[in-house]
């Protein structure tokens, strides 16, 4: 009673990936956007994963989640008027 | 995906404890009436399948770690920093129970009393995410620490590599949970505290480019079988174990560079927002992470599990770690806390040319050198 669960995790996490990736668009508040985007890096990686190539998914999680995400962070809240819903924040 | 585990010792006594236990439930249910021909028979089948039976073996070893991780490092840990913080300041340290050992629950217990405040404006489902990522991130580099070469949970190829990538997800974590607390000033501090990590991550990368330049193996296990036919890597990369060190308390943000959670001056930090046991879990993060560091230095510099033969190898890995805690621990009673420009001047200009200058002798080192290296 062997079962092959690795066509169907795939399809799980490509649908989580692509998931993501629309969140990023369809999301109001901008550091959500950015937190969806880092979960959409991580789907990247495991589909590296799914192709055997383990090295290319921990450098993309090393330098794109690790890395670039917060570079996008640092640019969201260094250049945004108001914090969540709130006032103006001068 | 084709990743083969190798079944360490852990391993294959988990795997027949649990297929014992399920032949166990099979006989239970086979006394109740489950057998061929019944409606539940191929639940009963399920159950003695080996990928399953695999399975729940992996999910025991899992709990296994994290018990061990949440009892035994960080509370040992922790132990050990208040003793030892008591002794260097001429007093006695914690004594509540046997030699202060009760503490810890007793802390944990107060903690899980308290009352569970989110700010009203913040970021709800964010706020209790980015707690949830820290968490999981230690756990999951602490499951990737050996404790000898036949006593681990996993031993992937790239091993080191998957570390530090698990390792440079904190900032990420940081700066979301210090936006969602809805306030300016745990922002700030997220951001703070991010460019730290981010800064000595740097150094920390290229010591490691280092030492994979000199035992061409990323693999914990390899590394120490390196050490073990050769030298303790301590000794060719002297610069680069100091430069590892400094990075590595940076990294777990403790005392010279303890900006991010200052608790005199900035009210905490990112996690000025966060009560209770979410707050609780955060410090014990910070330990374990202490504990992982000091795991790895005493791996990759210190020979790890080397060591004379009637101790056993795990043991003398845990007086090593806890050596390099003790250390950890002397240079927070000795140093004071500095500014930011201040860590930020350390870890870019002083710590980054000396893990390059450590690079250049290794490969010196290695192109120039004769015999066994």
């Amino acid at each position: 009673m062997a079962f092959d669960l690795a066509p169907i995790t795939f399809m799980v996490f490509a649908g989580l990936t692509v998931g993501a990736a629309i969140s990023v668009l369809v999301t109001k508040e901008i550091v959500r956007s950015a937190v969806f985007l880092a979960f959409t890096f991580v789907g990247v990686a495991i589909t590296y994963l799914f192709l055997n190539s383990e090295f290319i998914s921990l450098i993309q999680i090393l330098v794109y989640v690790g890395a670039i995400n917060v570079l996008i962070l640092f640019g969201v809240m260094l250049t945004k008027r108001r914090l969540m819903g709130g006032g103006a924040c001068e | 995906m084709n990743i083969d585990l190798d079944f360490s010792t852990i391993y294959t006594f988990m795997f027949s404890l649990v297929s014992w236990l399920l032949w166990a439930v099979g006989r239970v249910l086979g006394f109740i009436g489950i057998d061929e021909g019944s409606f539940f028979y191929p639940i009963k089948q399920f159950l003695v399948d080996p990928q399953f039976v695999t399975f729940v073996s992996y999910l025991l070893v899992a709990v296994i770690y994290f018990v061990f991780v949440f009892l035994f490092a960080g509370l040992t840990v922790i132990w050990m920093e208040r003793k030892l913080l008591g002794r260097f300041m001429d007093r006695r340290g914690t004594q509540v129970g046997v030699l202060g050992l009760f503490q810890n629950f007793a802390d944990g217990i107060k903690t899980l009393l308290k009352e569970i405040i989110i700010p009203r404006d913040a970021d709800q489902k964010v706020y209790t995410w980015a707690v949830v990522l820290i968490i999981a991130t230690s756990a999951m580099l602490m499951g990737l620490v050996p404790w000898d070469d036949e006593f681990y949970a996993v031993n992937v190829p790239l091993a080191l590599l998957l570390g530090l990538a698990v390792f440079s997800l904190a900032p990420f974590a940081i700066l979301i949970g210090g936006w969602a607390s809805n306030n300016k000033y745990t922002v700030i501090g997220g951001m703070r505290a991010a460019a730290q990590l981010i800064a000595y991550e740097v150094p920390m990368l290229l010591v490691v480019v280092s030492l994979v330049v000199m035992t061409g193996s990323l693999n914990f296990v390899e590394i120490v079988n390196w050490q073990n036919d050769n030298i303790i890597l301590l000794v060719p990369l002297a610069i680069g174990a100091l430069t590892f060190f400094v990075a590595g308390i940076a990294e777990v943000e403790r005392v010279p560079f303890d900006l991010p959670e200052a608790e005199a001056e900035l009210v905490e930090g990112w996690q000025t927002e966060y009560g209770g046991f979410r707050w609780g879990l955060i410090m014990l993060c910070d330990y374990i992470r202490a504990y992982i560091v000091c795991a790895l230095f005493a791996i990759l510099f210190l020979g790890g599990w080397l060591g004379p033969e009637p101790i056993p190898g795990a043991v003398w890995l845990l007086l090593k770690t806890f050596f390099l805690f003790f250390m950890m621990v002397w240079v927070r009673a000795a140093m004071v806390r500095i500014r930011t420009d201040q860590i930020l001047k350390i870890g870019w200009r002083r710590l980054l040319p000396l893990a390059v200058i450590n690079l250049v002798v290794v490969v010196l080192i290695k192109v120039y050198s004769v015999g066994g290296w």
